[in-house]
């Protein structure tokens, strides 16, 4: 294909970027794809590189299996510490999430949880009186997140998930049967039946409830599920997918080993290669603009080997920019294109999280399995969010991996510590490790316009790219949500017989937050949003509900960056659906021009 | 018997696993030779000859707490030891102990290889399997863990 041939050029191979390519050559369309990073993942031996990289590093971290490349350079969650990573971070918190530049994006090490938003989360302003509304409402992305659940092989059953107004068309299930719960599911289930929690005059029941996973379960009838990749240099496909079910790795972040969990080089496996180019290591630097139109006429980029690149320029008919939140914003930044309502890096969010941690009063056999299974969901919706963060809890299948670092801190402690060895040291281990219990409280971020990210031109990558600076600042909303999160994670405990053991004092360090006379400390979920948020009104917001930015018409900014609020989901479905959603109008335009 | 033996059964006292369990994980030669590339030969000496003798005279758990793991110079090394087995992980030994016995490159807190982080008897204990390893199976996470009935 010559530069004139390509309909549109996305800048990202992450998940957005490959659902939306995906969508656009099945249309019919030409696309061309700059990715930022190395394509170290897509063949059977670079991806078991990166698993052995995994095994080898001391820190087990999302990002312990995949290394940047100092060309695109990434945030790493190990730097927040002594804030010395990617990130400048001016405060006053610590932005505490990380993203990944390789081809197939961070999808390479998320957890897979794919829950819908719900209904009253597009609504949030009109219901609650605070956030933004959405432009969409549930029933405009419905469709779409039933091809999202299908594009990513989606594990539920539909009979777990209509809850807090969440509708599924008749006769509609997920593509896959429900990942098995755990035993310590089981087990929390039973434990905490009938149990209610009040939150101000309601009394709420906790249900521990499956999640949706784009892990490989059953298929049900018509699905062929997709799994492992091996695809040559040359972006040929060695073997036909092998779509594994899950074996229960527990290593689902950083790195699922036999690929039963989604990650976006699948999607990009099942492009029609006469269709796409994928260009990695294409590192775009610039959307060069029209000054008198406002058209975008190019993505300018440059292209390394080692240390050593060239400046390029890629042209099509529309310009779709799907680098990540953070980075979308960057470019669009760097490009001078902070928009006339100056909102472009603006309204960042996460959703900040807590860690509860205890001792089942028997083994619960935790280090098996996917890292959860199961959630939490009954106190993501209701009136008290006009006064406080919505949260959503995670069931963790991992003992206190996570919040302290067991089991290896466990036996540091009982060995350096307590001097323990022999029978006396195994016995100890056993008692305790399997009867670790962990939950994540992850609470709801407004937007902010506050909360942003810019540019330091202090800070230059090897490319002479800048670096991304970050305003960040957890509000009152969440921090009462936070304070809520934990009392509810205390009732539980109280309820089961789980011992608490929660005490920052012994975990791994993470960064804290104030609030009246309580220290939290948090980690961020990896769910960053907002930076070029959607509405329906030109002078508020970045992109219009198509995704297409106000002000240059042939550019489209996509993912979760597109957000006006997060609500209590782990974005990336909505990330899918919204993709899939711009791919359809994008062919629709293209096709009839 | 040989160094590697001695080692072995010496560490089945300190970790509670049994020779076979030891000899299974196939991590036993590279501890013994990370102990070699860290440790000076004085040091390595002293402490074979000290595993030596509480392999031949059979040692209780109480003989060797009050021995080996009461030693300033030994009881460090052979915590390492323990962690070894369980974690598969080198830590480095203390700052004054270094000042004293030797600052070796390779003493530094790492991994000593992807085939010791498999190996570790930490998540065998529980009936686990280490992240990314060893995989269980399918829907094996549903079922008691070893020793529970539901």
């Amino acid at each position: 294909m010559s530069a004139q041939e390509y309909d549109v050029v996305v800048v990202g191979a992450g998940v957005a970027g490959a659902v939306l390519a995906k969508h656009l050559t099945d249309g019919g369309l030409r696309v061309l794809i700059l990715e930022a990073g190395p394509a170290s993942a897509q063949s059977l031996s670079g991806y078991t590189q990166h698993l052995q990289t995994f095994y080898e590093a001391r820190s087990k971290g999302p990002e312990s299996a995949w290394p940047a490349d100092p060309n695109a350079p990434q945030p790493d969650t190990a730097d927040l510490r002594y804030n010395n990573g990617y990130f400048v971070q001016n405060g006053p918190q610590l932005y505490g999430s990380s993203y990944s530049r390789v081809q197939g994006g961070s999808t390479l090490h998320w957890l897979g949880v794919s829950l819908r938003m719900l209904p009253e989360d597009f609504e949030l302003r009109s219901l609650y009186g605070v956030g933004r509304d959405w432009p969409l409402r549930y029933d405009d992305l419905e469709p779409f997140y039933r091809k999202a659940e299908r594009d990513l092989g989606v594990s539920a059953n539909v009979s777990d998930q209509q809850y807090h107004g969440l509708t599924f068309p008749d006769g509609y299930d997920y593509p896959m049967e429900r990942v098995p719960l755990s035993y310590s599911d089981q087990w929390l289930s039973d434990a905490t039946d009938g149990l209610e929690v009040s939150i101000g005059e309601r009394a709420i029941p906790v249900h521990i409830r499956s999640y949706p996973a784009a892990r490989n379960s059953i298929p049900r009838p018509s699905y062929q599920p997709t799994g492992a990749l091996d695809r040559s240099d040359e972006g040929r496909t060695r073997q036909p997918f092998l779509g594994e079910r899950c074996q229960g790795n527990t290593s689902c972040t950083p790195i699922c080993p036999v690929q039963a969990k989604y990650n976006a080089g699948r999607t990009l496996a099942q492009i029609e290669p006469r269709k796409m180019e994928l260009r990695a290591r294409a590192v775009a630097s610039e959307i060069d603009v029209d000054s008198v139109t406002g058209a975008v006429r190019g993505i300018r980029y440059k292209q390394y080997d080692g240390s050593t690149h060239t400046v390029q320029e890629a042209k099509a008919r529309r310009y779709v920019i799907a680098a990540h939140a953070v980075e979308n914003a960057k470019l669009m930044l760097a490009s001078g294109l902070e928009g006339t309502n100056k909102l472009v890096g603006c309204n960042l969010m996460d959703h900040p999280t807590l860690y509860a941690w205890g001792l089942a009063p028997k083994p619960i056999g935790p280090f098996r399995g996917p890292l959860s299974t199961a959630g939490i969901e009954d106190f993501r919706s209701g009136s008290f969010r006009a006064g406080h963060a919505a949260f959503r809890f995670d069931v963790g299948n991992d003992g206190w991996k996570a919040p302290t670092g067991s089991p290896d801190s466990t036996v540091l402690d009982e060995v350096m510590h307590h001097g323990r060895f022999g029978r006396s040291l195994r016995q100890q281990l056993e008692s305790t490790l399997s009867r670790q219990v962990r939950l994540s409280l992850a609470v709801e971020q407004l937007p902010e316009e506050s909360n942003r990210v810019r540019l330091d031109q202090r800070f230059l990558d090897p490319l002479g790219n800048p670096r991304p600076a970050i305003d960040y600042r957890i509000h009152e909303y969440s921090l009462a949500g936070m304070a809520e999160a934990a009392r509810v994670a205390r009732a539980i405990f109280d309820h089961a017989g789980i011992e608490d053991h929660t005490d920052p004092e012994k975990a791994s360090w993470f960064p804290s937050v104030q609030y009246r006379d309580r220290t939290f400390h948090y980690h961020g979920m990896g769910h960053f949003a907002g930076t070029h948020l959607m509405g329906d009104d030109a002078a508020t917001s970045v992109v219009d509900h198509q995704q297409r930015s106000w002000e240059h018409k042939n550019l489209y900014l996509i993912g979760s960056g597109s957000f006006p609020s997060m609500g209590t989901s782990n974005p990336t479905l909505t990330i899918a659906a919204l993709a899939i959603r711009t791919a359809e109008h994008l062919v629709s335009e293209l096709t009839s021009e | 018997m040989d160094r590697l033996e001695m080692f072995v059964e010496a560490s089945t006292r300190l970790t509670g696993f049994s020779r076979v369990e030891l000899f299974g994980t196939g991590a036993a030669k590279e501890y013994l030779e990370t102990l070699e590339a860290v440790l000076e030969t004085p040091v390595l000496d002293t402490l074979f000859a000290a595993i030596g003798d509480l392999v031949t005279d059979h040692a209780t758990e109480a003989e060797i707490a009050g021995s080996i793991l009461s030693d300033p110079v030994l009881a460090p090394i052979v915590k390492n030891v323990i962690v070894l087995w369980y974690c598969g992980t080198w830590q480095q030994l203390p700052d004054t102990w270094r000042a004293s016995h030797g600052c070796s490159p390779k003493d530094t807190t790492r991994v000593v290889s992807a085939n010791s982080y498999l190996s570790g008897l930490q998540w065998k204990l529980v009936g686990a399997h280490p992240p990314g390893g060893d995989m269980q199976g399918f829907a094996s996470w549903s079922r008691p863990p070893r020793g529970e009935e539901r």
